[in-house]
């Protein structure tokens, strides 16, 4: 009788938790660096917008912030994919690059559909994986390009005058590419002159004491101040605000941050380029679910919805009221089955 | 009689080594003094825009926070310790004074009120973190490192990727405004400095800390309360992080985790190039202020010399080991670990 009764409550159990498990809503995890940024904080809005076309209740979104740490980034979706028996899709914005290997590889082998962005080692791409639907990212190069001709343009005399170049990390990718974009635009400008070229590290405060060097030497012989990113935009902008020449010294950045498009509204900063992490973070998902769902199917896909580059947006004085309209006011509106929206153009144009 | 000589000998040769001694340490003490003035010669006169009264305006304002935070850590080192704790603390000071002040995320305007909260609990957490470091025996650097990782959870936690922009006009004020010529944030640092030097040689608290970094068995022998020295350093570093959160602030104009950010080790570099010893007993509170001081006149004068940034921190680490050569003692028989 015992033994009937042990029997009865094991299969209880073993019911009641495979109930559970059918039950379970579907998890969209972000793995991203931090909650700190806003930008990364726009995929998880992103992911939230997507989850939100799916019936109510089916899906939950998760962040998993790793902190700059790389083995938690690996560790953490190890321990959701164990924890969701792999009932989830996910984006992956790399810590660093070489954490794609053993992310795709933990995904191949429990069947998660995932998307990443930004960062993978040179030659890892989603063709060599079936669970690894795409990869995606900005153009760096366009961005640093586009940022410059907007600085060159805005200067007191369009298209000539002195400024001073501050750069990310200088290791780092994303600042090589902004770099290259700036090198085009100066040689489209002939007449722009680069008084200095410094790295702030993508430091607010080092951007800060940066600048206030700059002002001690060269004055206002300086007419604009190229820089890589919004947070070192906002720390220019302090050091100029000291000396009464914020807005008679434009500056620049890129990411899109509330903070950044306050400095176009007021007309300190010539513009900034949102890099769209809701759109990032929206198609990561919708890729993944299609997938995940037999809607596409990634062994018949092209290489261009494998890899493809995202547009940012330029947020200028001219610009700066549509943006607000569709990113601040509003929340931006995305069509889940119009997987074809985000492509900006392919990451290898030889390929496409 | 030769017997005699030879004892005379003896005692001239010792005189001898002591004034030799006497004189070495005398040149080991003034050197980083030579060596400031040296840089600021040198850069004087190869540093366009250096020798100028605008920036000597940015020396002495980039010049506050590095030297709170070093005075700071000053009586950490002198009793032989070191502190990571910082890196976060101080970003989490900044992040929840900029939500209580007039700013861009909330209806909040606390003040002065704010501002005393936020630096209140900076001094509860170095207490905290005092307390498990004397009564659980953990070493400073592991407790105060794990302390740093808490505290920039709260922080991030607090703005959640958003950092508060800060519209309080007296922060803006405190930011851009100055006295004399002297910018208000090189007031506080240097009433800090004051107040490090009083405590350090004016007071039995600032030998007691010296003693325990000399030999703390010996301090201990002699009837010294160890436990409460070391918990009021850490009352003491408190103090000065959540001063540096609070101009951290002032400085960016917002609250965010970046502020104890590349705080720490150049502040330690500059207690250490000032010529403190890093085991504790020697140095202090003057040693920290010219230490600070080469620290940002090096920092400075690469900017204004256009050293490209790629050989920058290669530059800045060499003058710095330089620094340190001529600053702390030498010898056959001293042991550096």
């Amino acid at each position: 009788m015992k033994k009937f009764l042990t029997l009865i409550l094991a299969l209880c159990l073993v019911l009641s938790c495979t109930a559970a498990l059918a039950d379970e809503p579907l998890t969209i995890a972000i793995s991203m660096r931090s909650t700190a940024s806003e930008y990364h904080m726009q995929y998880v809005a992103g992911a939230e917008l997507f989850a939100a076309t799916l019936p109510e209740g089916t899906a939950v979104v998760q962040a998993l912030p790793c902190e700059g740490n790389d083995d938690k980034q690996v560790n953490d979706i190890n321990a959701l994919i164990a924890s969701t028996n792999g009932n989830m899709i996910l984006y992956v914005d790399a810590n660093n690059s070489p954490n794609i290997v053993p992310i795709a590889e933990a995904c191949e082998e429990a069947g998660v559909y995932w998307c990443a962005g930004w960062n993978t080692p040179e030659g890892v791409y989603p063709m060599s994986y079936k669970y690894w639907v795409n990869f995606q990212s900005c153009d760096a190069v366009k961005q640093g390009y586009d940022i410059a001709v907007t600085l060159f343009n805005a200067l007191p005399t369009p298209g000539k005058g002195k400024i001073c170049v501050l750069e990310g990390m200088l290791a780092n990718t994303a600042n090589a590419d902004r770099m290259k974009g700036l090198k085009q635009a100066l040689e489209e400008y002939p007449d722009i002159e680069v008084l200095d070229d410094q790295a702030g590290d993508w430091a607010t405060d080092k951007a800060l004491s940066i600048t206030e060097n700059w002002l001690a030497k060269y004055g206002e012989d300086i007419d604009g101040i190229w820089c890589a990113c919004d947070d070192m935009a906002v720390g220019v902008v302090q050091a100029l605000k000291a000396k009464d020449l914020d807005g008679k010294i434009l500056t620049t950045g890129v990411d899109g941050t509330s903070a950044a498009i306050e400095l176009v509204e007021n007309g300190q900063a010539a513009c900034t380029i949102a890099n769209n992490g809701w759109l990032q973070g929206f198609y990561a998902c919708a890729y993944a679910y299609a997938a995940k769902t037999g809607k596409i199917d990634t062994e018949t896909m092209d290489t261009l919805h494998r890899c493809f580059l995202t547009n940012g947006y330029l947020v200028s004085a001219d610009t700066l009221a549509d943006y607000k309209a569709t990113f601040v006011d509003s929340q931006p509106q995305y069509d889940p089955e119009d997987l074809d929206f985000p492509i900006a153009g392919p990451m290898f144009p030889d390929e496409a | 009689m030769e017997k005699q000589v030879h004892v005379s000998r003896i005692g001239e040769e010792f005189k001898q080594e002591m004034k030799k001694q006497s004189q070495r340490e005398r040149f080991i003490s003034w050197a980083p003094v030579g060596i400031l003035a040296f840089l600021v010669v040198l850069f004087s006169i190869i540093a366009q825009g250096f020798f100028s009264l605008t920036n000597l305006q940015n020396l002495l304002k980039q010049l506050a926070i590095p030297l709170v935070m070093s005075l700071g850590l000053t009586f950490v080192i002198l009793m032989g310790s070191t502190d990571l704790s910082a890196q976060g603390l101080a970003g989490f000071v900044g992040a929840i004074m900029a939500l209580m002040v007039v700013n861009s995320k909330n209806a909040n305007n606390m003040g002065f009120l704010g501002i005393l909260i936020a630096v209140v609990a900076a001094i509860l957490v170095t207490a905290i973190s005092g307390i498990i470091h004397i009564k659980g025996k953990l070493p400073t650097f592991m407790v105060s490192y794990a302390v740093s990782s808490i505290m920039q959870g709260f922080a991030v936690l607090s703005y959640k990727g958003e950092p508060a922009l800060i519209r309080d006009e007296f922060f803006t004020t405190m930011s851009q405004g100055s006295f004399l010529g002297i910018p208000y944030l090189t007031y506080i640092a240097l009433a800090m400095f004051v107040i490090a030097y009083v405590l350090q040689f004016k007071t039995r608290f600032g030998s007691y800390v010296m003693a325990i970094g000399d030999n703390e068995g010996i301090a201990k022998n002699i009837g010294v309360n160890i436990d409460l020295t070391k918990f009021k350093v850490f009352l003491w570093l408190g103090v000065c992080i959540g001063l540096v959160g609070f101009m951290g602030a002032v400085r960016l104009g917002r609250g965010e985790v970046g502020i104890g950010s590349n705080l720490v080790f150049p502040a330690i570099t500059s207690v250490v190039v000032g010529g403190t010893s890093l085991s504790g007993g020697k140095g202090g509170v003057v040693n920290t202020l010219v230490g600070a001081m080469i620290v940002t006149v090096i920092n400075n004068a690469l900017v204004l010399l256009g050293v490209s940034p790629y050989v920058q921190q290669a530059v800045q680490g060499m003058i710095i080991i330089a620094a340190v050569a001529i600053s702390i003692p030498h010898g056959k028989n001293l042991i550096v670990k």
